[in-house]
C-alpha cells in the first residue's frame, strides 16, 4: 500500500530547473511527486526510479487539469503526475532523451509569460506588505529604542510591537524568496534563449519562503482574532468575583451612574500574540458637567490585570509598573509587602489621597488603583482569591 | 510570431501552420505530419505544440472546431493562411537570394 510522506520545498519556487532537479532527485529515492500544500511537497512511497520530471508553466493559476495537455503529453510519452502549487503541470517520464519543449523561442515565450505573471503578482505582495505593517504599525516609532530599553514588556505587549516585527520579518523573508525567484526565472530564459544548458545546480532557497510563512501564521492568527471580534469577551461584574468600590467604601457609598464610570461588567480581551488582560473600574458620583473636577480627586477603584506568557516576563511587568507613576505623584514609591498569602510579589504604594497596588501570582500581574481614605491592603486576601479564580 | 511585425516564424511554428494547409488537424496528427515531412528533422515537443497551439488561437490563425473528449481539433483562419503565405515568401527570399550568391 503506497505511503504519503511530506517534505518542505528546499527549491525556490520559480526555479523551474531547480525544482526538476529536486522531484528528480526524490523519485530516485523511491518519492514520487502527488501534490503541494503551501511551502511543502507531498510525495508517494514507492520503488525508487530513474524519472526525467518536466514541470510545465501554466497559463494563469490554476487547481483544474488541462486535458489537452495532459493528452499531448501522454501521448508523447510523459506521464501527468499534478500541479505544484498551481503555478506548474507535473509530467515525469522514464526516458531521459525526451524533450517536452523543442523550440527554444516557444520555451522562452512560456517563460517569459510566467515571469510577467509572476511581476505581477508582486503587487499582491506589496499590497500584503503595506496593509499588515500599517496595521500594526506601533503608535509611535519615536523613542522606541528608549522605552524597549526602560519598559521592554510595557512596549512590546502594549504598543504592537510584537506583531509588528513579526510582520516585517516574514514579509522581508517572503519579498526576498519572490525577487530570487524572478531573477532565477529571468536567468532561464536568458539560457534558453542562448542554447546554454548549464549543468543543474542544487540550489535552495525554497527555506526562505518556508520560514517567513511560520513567522506570519501567528501574524495571521492575530489578525483573524481582530477581524471576527474574538479579541474582546467581557462578562458581568456579579459573580466575577472582582474587588469593587462599594465593598470598600460600603454599600450606601454613592457611585457614578455613568456606566462608563461605573463598570457593571469586567472588560476581558485574548489575542494569539497578546498578554490576557482584565480592566474594571468604579468612580464614586460627581458631576460630570463641572470641568474643575479632578478624576484624581473623585473617590475610585481601577484594577488592571494582565496575565502574561512566563513568569519572568510578569516580573519584569511588575518592575516596569512600579517605576511609573502615570498621573498621580502624590503617592510615594512602592515598597514591598508581606504576607502568608498566595502571591509571588506584593507591592504597595501609599499617598495622602489614597494608594496603589501591584500584585503577581505566577505569570499573572494585578494593578490596583484606589482613591480614597481606606487602606487596600485589608483586601489582599480577596484581590489574592481574585487572582485565583481567574 | 512571424509577420513582419512580429519577425520570422521558427521552424516548429512554420510547420505547425503547414500542417493545417489541406485539412483540419488534431494535436496527435500535427506532430506525426511534421514528422513525416521533415524526416525528422524538426520534432515537435508536447510542451512545444501545446503553447503553439495555445498562441495561435490568441492570435487568431487558427480556430478549434472541434472537441472530442480530451481531442481538439483546428483549422487555419484566413489570418493564418496569410502569415503563412507571408512567411513563404520571405524563405522564398532567403532562398533566392543565396542562390544568386552563388552563381
Amino acid at each position: 500500500m503506497n505511503k504519503t510522506c511530506c517534505r518542505v520545498t528546499p527549491v525556490n519556487g520559480y526555479d523551474i530547473p531547480a525544482l526538476e532537479q529536486w522531484l528528480e532527485g526524490m523519485a530516485s529515492k523511491g518519492l514520487l511527486f502527488s501534490m503541494t500544500a503551501g511551502p511543502l511537497t507531498l510525495f508517494q512511497k514507492g520503488t525508487p526510479n530513474a524519472l526525467q520530471f518536466h514541470l510545465e508553466p501554466a497559463r494563469d493559476k490554476t487547481y483544474d487539469d488541462d486535458p489537452e495537455l495532459n493528452a499531448l503529453y501522454e501521448e508523447a510519452g510523459w506521464r501527468y503526475l499534478g500541479i505544484f502549487r498551481k503555478n506548474y503541470y507535473v509530467f515525469a517520464t522514464e526516458d531521459r532523451s525526451a524533450q517536452a519543449h523543442t523550440d527554444p523561442d516557444t520555451l522562452a515565450y512560456v517563460l517569459n509569460r510566467f515571469f510577467k505573471q509572476k511581476l505581477l503578482g508582486g503587487i499582491g505582495l506589496l499590497l500584503g506588505n503595506f496593509f499588515l505593517l500599517a496595521f500594526f504599525r506601533p503608535n509611535s516609532l519615536s523613542n522606541l529604542l528608549y522605552w524597549l530599553r526602560w519598559f521592554p514588556v510595557e512596549t512590546l505587549y502594549a504598543r504592537n510591537v510584537i506583531p509588528f516585527a513579526l510582520s516585517l520579518t516574514g514579509l522581508a523573508l517572503a519579498d526576498l524568496s519572490w525577487l530570487l525567484g524572478l531573477v532565477r526565472l529571468r536567468k532561464h530564459r536568458i539560457e534558453v534563449l542562448s542554447g546554454e544548458t548549464p549543468p543543474r545546480p542544487r540550489r535552495s532557497g525554497g527555506w526562505l519562503l518556508a520560514v517567513s510563512i511560520l513567522i506570519l501564521l501567528p501574524v495571521g492568527a492575530q489578525l483573524f482574532v481582530y477581524f471576527f471580534g474574538m479579541d474582546y469577551d467581557p462578562y458581568p461584574l456579579e459573580g466575577s468575583g472582582f474587588v469593587t468600590l462599594s465593598e470598600i467604601e460600603g454599600v450606601d457609598f454613592p457611585l457614578s451612574g455613568d456606566q462608563f464610570y461605573n463598570m457593571d461588567y469586567i472588560s476581558h480581551g485574548d489575542t494569539p500574540l497578546g498578554p490576557e488582560r482584565w480592566y474594571f473600574q468604579q468612580y464614586g458620583s460627581f458631576r460630570h458637567d463641572d470641568n474643575s473636577v479632578s478624576l484624581n480627586k473623585v473617590p475610585h477603584l481601577e484594577i488592571r490585570i494582565t496575565r502574561y506568557l512566563l513568569p519572568f516576563i510578569a516580573v519584569q511587568s511588575m518592575d516596569e509598573l512600579s517605576r511609573t507613576h502615570d498621573y498621580d505623584y502624590s503617592l510615594e514609591g512602592y515598597g514591598k509587602l508581606t504576607s502568608g498569602l498566595s502571591l509571588d510579589q506584593m507591592l504597595a504604594s501609599r499617598g495622602e489621597t489614597g494608594m496603589s497596588l501591584i500584585l503577581r501570582r505566577g505569570n499573572t500581574v494585578l494593578q490596583a488603583e484606589y482613591r480614597g481614605d481606606k487602606d487596600l491592603t485589608d483586601y489582599l486576601d480577596h484581590f489574592a482569591q481574585m487572582m485565583e479564580g481567574l | 510570431m512571424g509577420s513582419k511585425e512580429r519577425g520570422p516564424l521558427t521552424e516548429p511554428m512554420f510547420y505547425v501552420l503547414m500542417s493545417f494547409l489541406k485539412r483540419d488537424m488534431c494535436g496527435t496528427e500535427i506532430t506525426e505530419f511534421v514528422e513525416r515531412k521533415t524526416r525528422g528533422r524538426v520534432r515537435l515537443g508536447p510542451g512545444t505544440l501545446y503553447t503553439l497551439l495555445a498562441k495561435f488561437q490568441e492570435e487568431k490563425l487558427i480556430e478549434e472546431t472541434q472537441v472530442e473528449g480530451r481531442k481538439r481539433t483546428y483549422r487555419l483562419t484566413d489570418k493564418g493562411r496569410a502569415a503563412y503565405r507571408e512567411e513563404l515568401e520571405r524563405l522564398r527570399a532567403c532562398v533566392a537570394d543565396g542562390e544568386e550568391e552563388e552563381e
